[in-house]
Order: C-alpha cells, then sequence, then structure tokens
C-alpha cells in the first residue's frame, strides 16, 4: 500500500522539486553583452528624458492638487463670436446679427488647504453686443473643494473629485426690453456640480510625452423666481419659476509636448443639459399684447474643440492661446472663441 | 574567500575572461544608472534608471553563475539586496553608501 502510494505521488514530488529548483540555463557571453547593450541603450534613453511642462489644455480641468499654503491664480479671457443656433434638429441657422462676447475670469484661484484638499473660487464679468445693443456686468460667482482620491503613479492616473457651488450674482431677470438677454450674466440659481477629474502621463520615455485629462460633471439647480426678461426668456409681465435642467460635462483634453516647454493641446468638450420648465405667467412679446413670450428650452447640447499652443517657462508657470468652436449641437449656440490663459503657482 | 576548486573549469579562459568583463561592466552600468537615479526627482525618469540597475543586476547574477566562483555568486547577491533595501527604503544615504560600497568591491574582484 505505502508503495502504491509512493509511486502514485512520485510525479508530483518530482514536479514540486522542479518548481522549487528549477535548473539555471548558463548563458553565454554573447546573451550577457546583448543584455548589457540593451540595458546600455536604455541608460542612455532615460538620461534623455525630460519632466515636462504644462499649463493644461483650455477646458478640461485638472486633477492636480495645489499645495498646502499655495495658490494658483489662472485668469481667462475670452472673446465669442456666436454667429448662428443649432436648432432642435442639430440643423445650424445663422443668426441676423452676430452676438459677440468678451468674458475675463480674473478671479479664477485655487487654494492648497491640506496635501489632500484644496479650493478654488470662479468670477468674472462679461460684455455682450448685438445689433447695436450691448449689455454686461458681473457673472456668477462659484467656489468648490477638491478631494485628491489618488495621485498619479508609474502606470495609476491621477483622480480628483470635486464640488463647486454657483451662487447667483449675475443678474437674471427684469433685463433689457430689446428681448437680446445682452445683460443676462446669471442664471439665478443656485447650482451644485459634482465632478471627477483623472489625468496620466503616456509615452513618457519618448521626447514628446502626451498627458491626457478627461473630466466628468453633474450639475443641479435649484428652482428660480424670475421676473419679465430674463436669462430664460418671457417678456412684458413674465412671472413664475424656473426649473433648469440638470447639465451633464465630459471633456477630454490632451496635450503634446513638443520639447520641455511648448505644448500643442487639444480640448474635446460636450456639454448636455436637459429642458428648462417654466411655471407660471409666461408674459408676452408686446407691452399689453396677447402672444405669449417663449420661456424656458428644450434638451440642448454642444460639443466643440478647443486647440491651442503652451507655452511654460518653469514648471510653475505657463501661458496658453487658442480657439474654441462648436463643431456639433442641439439648442444651443454655434459659435468661435478666441481664449487665453496664464497660470503660476505662488 | 576561497572559491570552489574547479568550479569554472569547464569554461575556456576566454570564456572566463568575457564573463569577467562582463561580470565588471554590469557592476559599471548599475553605477552609473544609480548616480542618476540619485541626481533625478521625476518619477517617470527614476522608473526607468531603476529598470536598468535591475538589468544590471540580472546580468551581474548571470556572469556570476556562469563563472561559479563564491566570490562573484555572493558579491552578486549583495548588489541584489542592497537594491531591494534601495528600493523599500526610497533611496535613503545608508542604502546608496551600501550599494557603492558593494558595486566597488564588485568591480575589484578577480
Amino acid at each position: 500500500m505505502r508503495k502504491l502510494l509512493f509511486l502514485a505521488l512520485l510525479p508530483l514530488m518530482l514536479l514540486a522539486q522542479s518548481d522549487d529548483d528549477p535548473p539555471k540555463r548558463i548563458k553565454s557571453p554573447q546573451e550577457i553583452q546583448q543584455e548589457l547593450t540593451d540595458a546600455e541603450a536604455e541608460l542612455e534613453k532615460a538620461k534623455e528624458m525630460f519632466a515636462p511642462y504644462y499649463t493644461g489644455p483650455l477646458v478640461t480641468p485638472s486633477p492636480s492638487m495645489v499645495p498646502p499654503g499655495h495658490y494658483v491664480p489662472a485668469p481667462y479671457f475670452y472673446v465669442t463670436d456666436t454667429y448662428a443656433a443649432f436648432d432642435k434638429n442639430r440643423d445650424s441657422h445663422s443668426l441676423a446679427h452676430n452676438r459677440l462676447q468678451v468674458l475675463l475670469l480674473p478671479v479664477l484661484v485655487s487654494v492648497g488647504i491640506t496635501d489632500t484638499v484644496d479650493s478654488t473660487i470662479v468670477w468674472g464679468g462679461e460684455m455682450n453686443w448685438q445689433d447695436g445693443h450691448f449689455g454686461g456686468g458681473v457673472i456668477d460667482l462659484s467656489a468648490g473643494l477638491g478631494f485628491l482620491i489618488q495621485p498619479q503613479k508609474i502606470y495609476v492616473p491621477q483622480f480628483k473629485f470635486t464640488v463647486q457651488q454657483t451662487f447667483p450674482t449675475g443678474k437674471y431677470e427684469n433685463l433689457s426690453q430689446n428681448g437680446l438677454g445682452l445683460n443676462a450674466t446669471g442664471g439665478g440659481a443656485y447650482s451644485t456640480r459634482f465632478g471627477l477629474a483623472m489625468s496620466k502621463l503616456l509615452f513618457w520615455t519618448t521626447q514628446h510625452p502626451v498627458n491626457v485629462r478627461f473630466f466628468a460633471a453633474y450639475s443641479l439647480s435649484t428652482k428660480v423666481h424670475v421676473h419679465n426678461f430674463n436669462s430664460y426668456g418671457g417678456g412684458f409681465g413674465t412671472h413664475g419659476t424656473v426649473k433648469p435642467g440638470n447639465a451633464l460635462t465630459l471633456d477630454l483634453g490632451t496635450e503634446v509636448s513638443l520639447t520641455q516647454k511648448w505644448v500643442i493641446a487639444n480640448d474635446i468638450a460636450y456639454s448636455a443639459s436637459n429642458s428648462t420648465k417654466f411655471h407660471g405667467n409666461p408674459g408676452t412679446t408686446e407691452p399689453g399684447g396677447d402672444i405669449p413670450a417663449p420661456i424656458g428650452s428644450g434638451y440642448s447640447d454642444n460639443l466643440s474643440l478647443a486647440p491651442a499652443i503652451e507655452y511654460n517657462w518653469k514648471p510653475t508657470m505657463g501661458i496658453i492661446f487658442g480657439a474654441q468652436f462648436s463643431v456639433w449641437g442641439r439648442n444651443s449656440g454655434n459659435f468661435g472663441s478666441a481664449v487665453a490663459s496664464w497660470y503660476g503657482v505662488f | 574567500m576561497v572559491d570552489k576548486v574547479g568550479d569554472s573549469g569547464g569554461l575556456s579562459s576566454s570564456d572566463k575572461k568575457l564573463y569577467k568583463s562582463e561580470y565588471k561592466h554590469a557592476a559599471d552600468l548599475f553605477e552609473r544608472a544609480l548616480n542618476e537615479d540619485t541626481k533625478s526627482d521625476y518619477m517617470f525618469q527614476k522608473d526607468e534608471f531603476r529598470k536598468v540597475m535591475e538589468k544590471s543586476v540580472e546580468a551581474l547574477k548571470d556572469a556570476a553563475n556562469a563563472l561559479n566562483q563564491d566570490s562573484y555568486l555572493e558579491q552578486a547577491k549583495k548588489i541584489e539586496d542592497d537594491l531591494a533595501a534601495y528600493q523599500q527604503d526610497g533611496g535613503s544615504k545608508s542604502s546608496i553608501f551600501q550599494l557603492h560600497q558593494d558595486l566597488e568591491k564588485a568591480k575589484k574582484l578577480r
């Protein structure tokens, strides 16, 4: 019986022994020489690597954290020409008069709180021109917190969760009676946006590393009481409540290093918003008229591209110029923008 | 340290010379990668230098196995252990010092 058991287990014992102590193959001098030659080449290639500097593409937010005790101003300047509008069938129709907008975001500052928490404040103003009319003012202020989920590692992207609250500091009701909405600089709602930002450096061993960012966010807004001409439409005698649609944002940003300091970038930016509903008296298009004023809107979305070029003096300071233009949309503006921004870590 | 008697007796003297030269080359390559690694603070570059160090250790071990001499085998093992310590403690001064010492010894083996 014992003999039988031994014979049955013998192959397993031999296998186990060979696993524990595999015979070592002696490599030839030529094989070792080849390995060393390859490793020498890898060392030379590694020595030529550089840490690329990035300002960040124009649109997609960064998951980078501001170190505690430091702050990062990143003012933005936009000039936008809205020359057409996408209808509900995604057909673009030229506007009778282009709308020109200058948007200044001098207050775009991130402040480091701890190694894993930072905050961002965004505020500014806009000026709008259309058909010989002008309007503008301060926009809605937003403030938020960012939480580091995962720092970037060699093969692991960086992830950050953000919560951004918008406060209705812009004008949104009792607007000019020309119906152009040029002095509509806010939405009147308290909006909360939850976002997830990701980034990963790719091709780091090459002379042209690529940094990829992705951002997804969803925002919800409170109801807004509106009177007369307002950010959502309306007219003479309008009064009621607007429920802005929840909004989805998806951005994919790519930065390709030409050199350590010069970078080309592009964003693919998509935003979508559910229909905005109104309850109340829509008012009329003319004083004392009987044609109801339009208010609210259907589902809308917009896809745009934002190519740009960056120059970074150092890892903590850079400038970016570029354009952003819509390529596809529904119930949204068809626009082209020139954009410039600068950032520095202090 | 006493080498095994007749341990690399199967090798021709020219092969023995080649393996010894490659052993020293591997130690030298390791040391150059180590020096670059300690100068760099760029995570992705450091990872590449560490890969070179790991390949150098493999070459050291391969050459030592072929030579089958205790002094070469033990020094290769020491360097392998030093590298593990260096990687574990994130490159402390003491682990760098130990690596340099053992690499210099490896280069001086006869």
